[in-house]
C-alpha cells in the first residue's frame, strides 16, 4: 500500500515521516526543508500485522497548482503515481491556511486522512478543534497527532485508520459545496479557489475556538520585534554567530578535541612502535605521516565541527534561523535576490551540496542560478578545519576569525549578486513571504542525531577520499620523476613540488608562493578538508592539535615558522580557499541545478576571480598596514586583478546596454 | 624487503583499495560524494 504524506510547508510532514518510519531525515523548524520526495516503510511497532506499507514524504505545497518546482513534485506524485491513501498533514495551529490544500486533495478521488498535527501546541494555546465536526465537514477521517512526541502521539490510531481506509477501496467523496469539478480557464480556477476559501472559512468558524485574539501581542511577537528588527537583528545575529564559534573553537571544542586527539596519538605511537627500526623509512612515512598523520590531522578537528553544528542545529530547531532570513531579506532584495536565497545559504553552512540543491525552490531562473553560484561562498563544514587551523596557527584560536569569515561570506554574496544582476541585465524583482515558525525549545535529541549523522559522514570522507589523496600526496612528494627517493634537503625536486611550483608563482602576490600551499589548494578542489591534510603531509606535521595546552593548534608559533608565511599571508590563504570554487562534488551539484554550461563556466570563473582578488587585497593591504610597505609581487598581482576587474566591468556594461536596448525596443513598440 | 615492509605494503594497499572500493560503490549508488558533513539534510543522502 502506497501512502503519500502531503501538506503545507512546515506542517510537520518530515517529523511525521521520521516518527512513522523510524528514519532520521533532516527536520527544520521552517518551511522548504524537503525538496525531493523520500520513501520509507512503516515501523514494525506501528504495523504489527506486517502489512506492506510504503510511506512517501513529499515536499510542502500550498496548492495543487504548481508555483515552485518542489510543489510540482508533490502535484505530479499525487496525480500520476496513484497512492492508495493520502495522509494530509494539517498544522492544527493554523487551520484556516492549511485546509485550502486539503479541499484540493479531497477532489482527487483518492482516500484522504487528515492528520491534525501539532495538536499539543494547539492545547498549549488553549485553542480547541471539534474533530468529529471537522471530519463530517470534510467527509474524511480526522486524527489528532503530535509527531514530535514519543508517546501518546496519535500515530498508532493514524496507521490503523490508513490500513482500514486503504483496504476498503472506497473512492474519496469531495465535500459537495462548491461544485467545481474541472476548471480549465484562469477565470474558472479563480472562481473555484474563491469557493474553496469560502468553504474553508465556514468550516473553521464552525469547528475552531481560539482562546487568544490575533490582535493581542504574544511573547513571540515581542521577541520578534527585537531579533527580527531591521537594525537590531544584524548585531544580534553577529553576536550569536560569534558565540557559536567561541563555544566550538575556544571553549568546548578544544576540551573534546583533547580526548579525541589523544586517541589518534595513541594509534600513531602504537603503529610506530610496532613497525620498529627495521622498516623501510619510505614505507613508514607513507603509513605514519601520509595516512595516519594526514587523515588524523583532518579528523582531529571533528570535535569542534560537531560542537559547531550542534549549536547551529539548536538555533535552527528553535526557529531563529527563519528570523535571520527575514533580517537579511532587505539586503538581498536590493541586489536582485530575496530571503528565499538565504535558506540555501544557511543549509550550505553544513555542506554546499544540499545548499545548492535546495536552490530549486527558487522559481526565478536568474535568482536560482545566482544563488547556486553564490551558496559555496558560505563556509561549509569542510572549510571549518581550514578556518580552525589558520585561526589557531596565526591568531591564537580567536573566534573572530570564524565569525568574520561567516560575515565576509554574506558581504561577498551581496556584492557578487549585485555584479551578476548587472551582467545578466535582469532587474526583475521577487517578493519573499515566509511564515515565521513558532519559537520552540530546541530538541537536544534532534540536534544530537543531526550531529552524529554529520560526524559519521565526516569520518567516511576522511577514510575514503582524504585517505587516498594523502597517500597520493605522500608518494608524490617522496619521489622525483626518475622514481628515486628525493634527498631530505631537496624536497623541491619531488614530483609534487615540480607540479605545484608553476602554480605557486601565481600565488606570490597573495603571500603564499610556496609549492606546498599551491599543492594543498589544488587537492582542496577534490575535498576542502584535503587542504589541512596536504599541509600536514607536506610540512610533516603529524598533529595540529595540542593535547597539553588545550589549544586547537599546539605550538602555533612553531607551526607558523614551519609554514614560513606571515599572519597576513595566512589570512590571505584562508580567504583564497574559502572564496575560490568549491570541491568538484559541489561544482557537479551547481551544474545540475544551473542547467546551463555557460552559467557553470561563468560561475567557476567568477569564483576563481573573486577568491584571487580578495586574497590579493587581504595580503597587500594587510602587509601595508602591518609593515608600512607592499607585499611581494604587488605589480604582477595588480595587473592580474585589474584584468579581472576590467573584464567583469565590461560584462556589466554589456549587460546594462542589453537592458537599455530591450527597454528602447519596448518603448518603440508602445 | 623485510617481512615488516611487506606487511606495511599490504596494509597501505589494503586501506587504499578499501577506500577506492567504497567510493566506486557509492558512485554506482548515485552518491555524489563519499560522505559530506551535510549529508543528513541532503536529498541525495544514501548513507542511512
Amino acid at each position: 500500500m502506497k501512502i503519500a504524506l502531503a501538506g503545507n510547508p512546515n506542517s510537520g510532514k518530515t517529523s511525521l515521516f521520521n516518527a512513522i518510519t523510524g528514519k532520521i531525515e533532516h527536520v527544520g523548524n521552517w518551511s522548504g526543508v524537503t525538496v525531493e520526495k523520500k520513501e520509507g516503510d512503516v515501523k514494525q511497532n506501528l504495523n504489527p500485522r506486517n502489512e506492506d506499507l510504503v510511506v512517501v514524504d513529499l515536499p510542502g505545497a500550498y496548492s495543487m497548482s504548481p508555483y515552485t518546482s518542489e510543489e510540482s513534485i508533490t502535484r505530479d506524485f499525487v496525480q500520476n503515481e496513484n497512492p492508495d491513501v493520502i495522509i494530509n498533514i494539517v498544522d492544527s495551529t493554523n487551520l484556516s491556511r492549511s485546509l485550502f490544500f486539503t479541499t484540493q486533495l479531497l477532489e482527487l478521488g483518492i482516500p484522504v486522512i487528515v492528520a491534525l498535527n501539532k495538536s499539543d501546541l494547539t492545547d498549549k494555546k488553549g485553542n480547541t478543534i471539534d474533530v468529529p465536526a471537522l471530519s463530517d465537514a470534510l467527509k474524511c477521517p480526522v486524527i489528532l497527532t503530535s509527531a514530535t512526541k514519543s508517546s501518546d502521539n496519535g500515530l498508532p490510531k493514524l496507521i490503523d485508520a490508513v490500513i482500514t481506509l486503504g483496504k476498503s477501496n472506497k473512492k474519496q467523496i469531495p465535500p459537495s459545496i462548491y461544485g467545481v469539478k474541472k476548471a480549465s480557464t484562469k477565470e474558472e480556477f479563480e472562481k473555484a479557489d474563491k469557493k474553496r476559501y469560502a468553504f474553508v472559512n465556514n468550516v473553521v468558524t464552525e469547528v475552531e475556538r481560539r482562546k487568544v485574539s490575533s490582535e493581542k501581542q504574544t511573547l513571540q511577537d515581542k521577541v520578534d520585534r527585537i531579533v527580527a528588527h531591521k537594525w537590531l537583528g544584524i548585531p544580534i545575529f553577529a553576536a550569536i554567530i560569534w558565540l557559536v564559534f567561541s563555544i566550538s573553537q575556544s571553549w568546548v571544542g578544544p576540551l573534546l578535541a583533547d580526548i579525541f586527539v589523544g586517541w589518534i596519538d595513541v594509534l600513531y605511537e602504537g603503529v610506530a612502535s610496532l613497525l620498529g627500526e627495521d622498516v623501510n623509512p619510505v614505507l613508514a612515512a607513507l603509513l605514519l605521516d601520509g595516512i595516519i598523520g594526514g587523515v588524523g590531522a583532518v579528523i582531529g578537528f571533528l570535535p569542534l565541527i560537531m560542537v559547531l553544528f550542534f549549536c547551529l542545529a539548536l538555533l535552527e530547531d528553535s526557529g531563529y534561523m527563519a528570523r535571520v532570513a527575514i533580517v537579511l531579506d532587505r539586503f538581498f532584495k536590493k541586489v536582485g535576490l530575496s530571503g528565499r536565497s538565504i535558506i540555501p545559504m544557511i543549509v550550505g553552512t553544513g555542506c554546499g551540496i544540499p545548499g545548492i540543491m535546495s536552490t530549486r525552490t527558487i522559481k526565478n531562473e536568474r535568482q536560482r542560478r545566482t544563488t547556486a553560484m553564490l551558496t559555496p561562498f558560505m563556509p561549509c563544514g569542510a572549510k571549518l578545519p581550514i578556518i580552525a587551523l589558520f585561526a589557531g596557527v596565526f591568531f591564537g584560536d580567536n573566534s573572530w576569525v570564524g565569525t568574520s569569515m561567516y560575515f565576509l561570506g554574506i558581504i561577498v554574496i551581496i556584492i557578487s549578486a549585485l555584479i551578476i544582476r548587472k551582467i545578466t541585465g535582469d532587474y526583475s524583482k521577487s517578493y519573499f513571504i515566509m511564515e515565521l515558525p513558532e519559537y520552540r525549545l530546541p530538541s537536544l535529541k534532534r540536534a544530537a542525531i543531526s550531529v552524529l549523522m554529520r560526524a559519521k559522514a565526516f569520518i567516511i570522507k576522511a577514510g575514503t577520499i582524504i585517505l587516498v589523496c594523502n597517500a597520493a600526496v605522500q608518494i608524490l612528494q617522496t619521489f622525483n620523476w626518475q622514481f628515486q627517493v628525493v634527498a631530505e634537503n631537496a624536497p623541491e625536486t619531488s614530483i609534487l613540488a615540480s607540479i605545484a611550483s608553476p602554480l605557486a608563482i601565481l600565488f606570490i602576490p597573495l603571500g603564499f608562493g610556496l609549492w606546498q600551499f599551491a599543492a594543498a589548494a589544488v587537492t582542496g578542489f577534490i575535498a576542502k578538508e584535503n587542504v589541512v591534510g596536504t599541509l600536514a603531509v607536506c610540512f610533516s606535521i603529524t598533529n595540529f592539535i595540542d593535547v597539553e595546552e588545550l589549544a586547537l593548534v599546539g605550538g602555533s608559533a612553531e607551526v607558523s615558522t614551519i609554514f614560513g608565511i606571515t599572519a597576513v599571508a595566512g589570512l590571505s590563504y584562508l580567504v583564497f580557499n574559502l572564496f575560490t570554487p568549491p570541491c568538484f562534488a559541489a561544482i557537479g551539484a551547481m551544474n545540475s541545478e544551473m542547467e546551463s554550461r555557460k552559467w557553470l563556466l561563468g560561475a567557476v570563473g567568477f569564483q576563481l576571480g573573486m577568491g584571487y582578488t580578495l586574497a590579493f587585497l587581504v595580503y597587500q593591504l594587510g602587509t601595508l598596514l602591518t609593515t608600512g610597505s607592499l607585499g611581494a609581487g604587488f605589480i604582477g598581482g595588480l595587473v592580474a586583478v585589474v584584468l579581472i576587474v576590467t573584464y567583469v566591468g565590461y560584462l556589466m556594461r554589456k549587460g546594462s546596454k542589453g537592458k537599455q536596448i530591450s527597454a528602447g525596443m519596448r518603448s518603440v513598440k508602445v | 624487503m623485510s617481512t615488516v615492509d611487506f606487511i606495511v605494503i599490504v596494509v597501505v594497499v589494503g586501506l587504499v583499495a578499501l577506500a577506492i572500493t567504497k567510493m566506486v560503490k557509492d558512485k554506482k549508488r548515485g552518491v555524489k560524494c563519499s560522505g559530506c558533513s551535510g549529508c543528513s539534510e541532503c536529498p541525495n543522502n544514501h548513507l542511512q
